[in-house]
């Protein structure tokens, strides 16, 4: 290819002797950016211990960052959080941590339910801890190794639409009958606390009822969305009448002034579904005592009384000050004590995904 | 849905948007180039803000809408298509106005037909073929395949679209399936090449939608400085208010309208949010990480650009560019396979994996934008603007600053911010490659967005915004008052994807250039 000829002018600098000046200016322009982490001037920054804990948290980042800056002001551990999305919540924390198995760099797992930390026992990825936090939940709730704790519950719920629907359980099962189910919406029960919900009716019967009624509903129209907060949106604003959610989020609906009322989601034997939060140490982790520090925080009474008056109204499991807990959490103690056995699903469990992953893969 | 089947669907929607929007881009292109250059240039602003808006505050804005249209997944698939119409617009208007004329223009066309299709048969570069080829459809169809591959990979508004109504998914988006399959069913984790098993179709596809651009890229020649623009007419009246209009509208739905939301949506959650300084505290620790992470990408991804096209190496740039310009998606997985394959899963999540990740998403934007900006000024306005700089005089000092600015630190200011922004706003590599630590704050915002609007998360995402725009205001402050530090060379030659109609065009007309001081 020809090149041109030399321009008449002569330059003082030509282009390949100004790389080192170039990448010198480019520094200079961009470099102040590069440093790493500043730091503000307020609020002073927590004494960190050696190095930051990791937390995997398939909690609502809404109401876990809280607790987790409480936990750092008051030890002083920096906390570094990774959430999942509302989509994958929870079972893509629970995938990462298998990932990760030869490089961990997690710490910490909180999840929102229980069903999935458990997955972790049969990769041997949990460290044993009874601390004082574990000795203050009821047996059924935890491990009895201590290699994980639930705390802090919540009840899966049917959300109504009280302008559209009445909140009683006759209303909701003709509602849940009618043969246009287009205005009802779930989330997709791949993952999250649908997903539990999926494998206790698939316990039923080995998933018979449950691959009819899904069937069934799908040909009705059932509206299936990418989480529990959408399914609220959806029938607080009308555009669907009854769903399937979490307390948590039908909370947020009543706060924000919505038109919603709920019902517990009742299974076949009349009981309701509980699903408490759960906490476990991350084997391979280089922050033991940190770890253990969090686990308790996490599992003692303040934090649970903590988590019941906020927004999301969670339902503590220890022994906790009942003159303490709002109006809201104190209707549903009664709810979640009705809550079926959540263990010995681990086979249901893997079932059921592995005929959601081929239904959802068609 | 199975993947193949949402990957088709996706590329159907694909080649329908880009199609629409290909007479609107020529349209627009036409209007533009023929502008007088104020009103080019405030065209042009027009015409490329709503691309830069982040797709995840325009779904994100229009969720409550979407929510509305839940049962009607028609209507909710034409939001979503309409969305990305305004959105891929500009895109394709930009290759017609910055591409090198086809070789047969009109006049060309003109003396075929006064020839006589017959006498010149032929002639092999005659047939109709050959002269479509190299006719006005040598631009327009790079043009319409980048549309159509920006559309093919667009995530961020689908996921928060996504809707199953009866079974039917709505809208149907590959990248969506595929990235459920990668953190739900750990794809990749025991077999990296079951992520080539279920990728490659995407892959095909968007090396398919590539090709035309690839193809013009490849055969491009550096062109003379010589003016080889042709004259087009302007267009009509009505013309200019269609031009106008769709300027305004795309303006208002893209952008406006989700900036205002936030704003408003925000309003009331200020005066808690500043009071919760713990919030406000770890957003600026998470920014800055975040900010650093585009800068050190930026910084790469120009070097390799700039390195490789002033070497005029332009095939080994289109090579390196190639993962990049299949989508953020694609690389992401391309490099969790590499590191799972050859590094062992302890690279994947570090700050080196997201740097390099990062830089290899930007570097096909860096190559374009160092010579769509033409970043290096020809030889003798560098060298005049250094005299007139280098002069005793006070007056002509500053004005030789003034030139060094334009010439210079303005498109060098203008080419790091615009990376940085993307930098900054990526989703995809992060979530893929990012440690946790190191997790980019727009990714923390997205997330939080699939719980529905809050007032809270509105304040957060503007704030989140904000933070390279701020970059990008300093980096124009410091090089607006450093320009003796200004070592950007000049090029002995035109750079390689130089369309060689850089002072011609009403756009790339240059007053500085056109009128030396005196």
């Amino acid at each position: 290819m020809p090149r041109r000829s030399s321009p008449p002018l002569r330059c003082p600098n030509p282009v390949r002797s100004n790389l080192a000046l170039e990448l010198a200016w480019a520094i200079l322009l961009i470099g102040p950016g590069c440093s790493p982490s500043p730091t503000p001037s307020t609020p002073p920054s927590p004494v960190v211990t050696g190095k930051t804990l990791v937390v995997y948290c398939a909690h609502d980042a809404l109401y876990a960052d809280p607790i987790l800056e409480r936990f750092t002001q008051e030890t002083g551990i920096a906390v570094q959080t990774r959430h999942d999305t509302e989509a994958t919540k929870s079972l893509g924390l629970v995938n990462r941590l298998i990932r990760e198995k030869a490089a961990r760099t997690c710490d910490v797992f909180w999840n929102n339910q229980v069903l999935g930390t458990t997955d972790l026992l049969a990769h041997d990825l949990l460290v044993p801890y009874r601390g004082s936090g574990w000795k203050r939940i009821p047996d059924r709730f935890k491990d009895p190794r201590g290699r994980w704790c639930g705390f802090a519950a919540r009840l899966r719920v049917w959300i109504v639409n009280t302008d559209r629907l009445a909140a009683t359980a006759t209303a909701i099962e003709q509602g849940f009958a009618a043969a246009d189910l287009s205005r009802m919406a779930i989330a997709r029960p791949l993952f999250g606390t649908t997903l539990t919900h999926y494998c206790l009716l698939w316990h039923v019967d080995d998933g018979r009822t449950l691959k009819a009624m899904h069937a069934d509903t799908r040909r009705r129209g059932l509206i299936e969305v990418a989480g529990n907060a959408t399914v609220k949106n959806l029938v607080a604003r009308g555009t669907c009448d009854l769903g399937w959610t979490d307390s948590d989020d039908f909370f947020v609906g009543i706060d924000d002034g919505r038109p919603v009322a709920m019902q517990p989601i009742r299974l076949p034997g009349g009981s309701t579904i509980c699903l408490p939060n759960s906490v476990a140490i991350i084997k391979g982790t280089r922050q033991m005592t940190a770890a253990q520090r969090l686990v308790d925080f996490l599992l003692s009474s303040e934090i649970e009384l903590a988590l019941a008056r906020s927004p999301s109204r969670q339902i503590p499991l220890g022994p906790t000050d009942q003159g303490q807990l709002p109006e809201d959490v104190r209707h549903l103690v009664g709810w979640a004590s009705e809550g079926i056995e959540l263990s010995g699903l681990t086979e249901s469990r893997a079932a059921c995904l592995a005929w959601l992953r081929a239904e959802y893969d068609r | 849905m199975s993947l193949p089947i949402e990957c088709g669907l996706t590329l159907l929607r694909a080649v329908a948007v880009a199609l629409v929007a290909c007479p609107v881009t020529a349209l627009l292109a036409a209007g533009i180039s023929t502008a007088s250059p104020r009103r080019s240039q405030l065209a042009t602003l027009a015409l490329v803000v709503p691309f830069l808006t982040p797709g995840f505050v325009v779904g994100y804005a229009y969720s409550n809408v979407t929510l509305s249209l839940a049962r009607q997944p028609v209507l909710n698939e034409l939001l979503y298509d309409l969305l990305l119409l305004l959105q891929v617009v500009p895109v394709g208007t930009l290759v017609l106005l910055f591409a090198p004329p086809p070789p047969l223009g009109p006049t060309a066309d003109h003396c075929r037909r006064l020839a006589g299709r017959q006498r010149l048969d032929r002639f092999r570069t005659t047939r109709h073929l050959a002269c479509l080829r190299n006719g006005e459809l040598r631009n327009r169809l790079p043009a319409i395949g980048l549309m159509a591959l920006l559309v093919f990979h667009e995530f961020e508004i689908a996921s928060l679209f996504r809707v199953i109504a009866g079974g039917r998914v709505t809208p149907a988006s590959w990248s969506n399936a595929l990235f459920e399959a990668t953190a739900l069913q750990g794809l990749g984790e025991r077999n990296p090449s079951n992520l080539w098993e279920r990728g490659w179709l995407p892959l095909v596809c968007s090396l398919m939608l590539i090709s035309p651009l690839l193809s013009l890229l490849w055969s491009a020649r550096p062109a003379p400085d010589a003016d080889i623009s042709r004259q087009r007419p302007r267009p009509r009246r009505g013309v200019q208010w269609s031009i106008r209009g769709w300027l305004g509208l795309s303006l208002a739905a893209v952008t406006v309208v989700p900036l205002v939301s936030l704003i408003v949506d925000g309003w009331s959650t200020w005066p808690s949010f500043w009071e919760g300084q713990r919030s406000l505290h770890s957003l600026s620790v998470q920014s800055a990480r975040s900010l650093a992470v585009a800068v050190v990408a930026t910084l790469l991804a120009s070097l390799v650009a700039i390195g490789l096209l002033q070497a005029r190496r332009t095939r080994s740039l289109i090579v390196l560019a190639l993962p990049g310009l299949l989508g953020s998606l694609s690389l992401g997985l391309l490099l969790t396979w590499a590191f799972l394959r050859f590094a062992g899963p302890g690279l994947q999540h570090t700050v080196i994996a997201l740097c390099l990740g990062e830089s290899l998403w930007l570097l096909p934007r860096a190559a374009l934008l160092v010579g769509l900006l033409t970043v290096f000024p020809p030889r003798k306005q560098h060298h005049l603007s250094r005299l007139l700089y280098d002069s005793p005089s006070r007056e002509q000092r500053a004005a030789g600053r003034r030139l060094l600015w334009t010439l210079t630190g303005k498109r060098v200011a203008l080419l790091c911010g615009l990376l940085c922004w993307w930098g900054f706003l990526e989703l995809t590599i992060n979530e893929l490659l990012a440690p946790a630590e190191w997790l980019s704050v727009a990714h923390r915002m997205y997330q939080q967005m699939h719980f529905g609007r809050n007032g809270a998360l509105s304040a957060m995402t503007l704030l989140v915004i904000l933070v390279p725009l701020g970059w990008i205001t300093v980096l124009s402050v410091v090089g607006h008052h450093l320009p003796s530090v200004l070592p950007w060379g000049h090029s002995r030659r035109p750079l390689a994807f130089s369309s060689g109609r850089r002072d011609s065009g009403s756009l790339r007309r240059d007053p500085v250039a056109q009128e030396p001081p005196s």
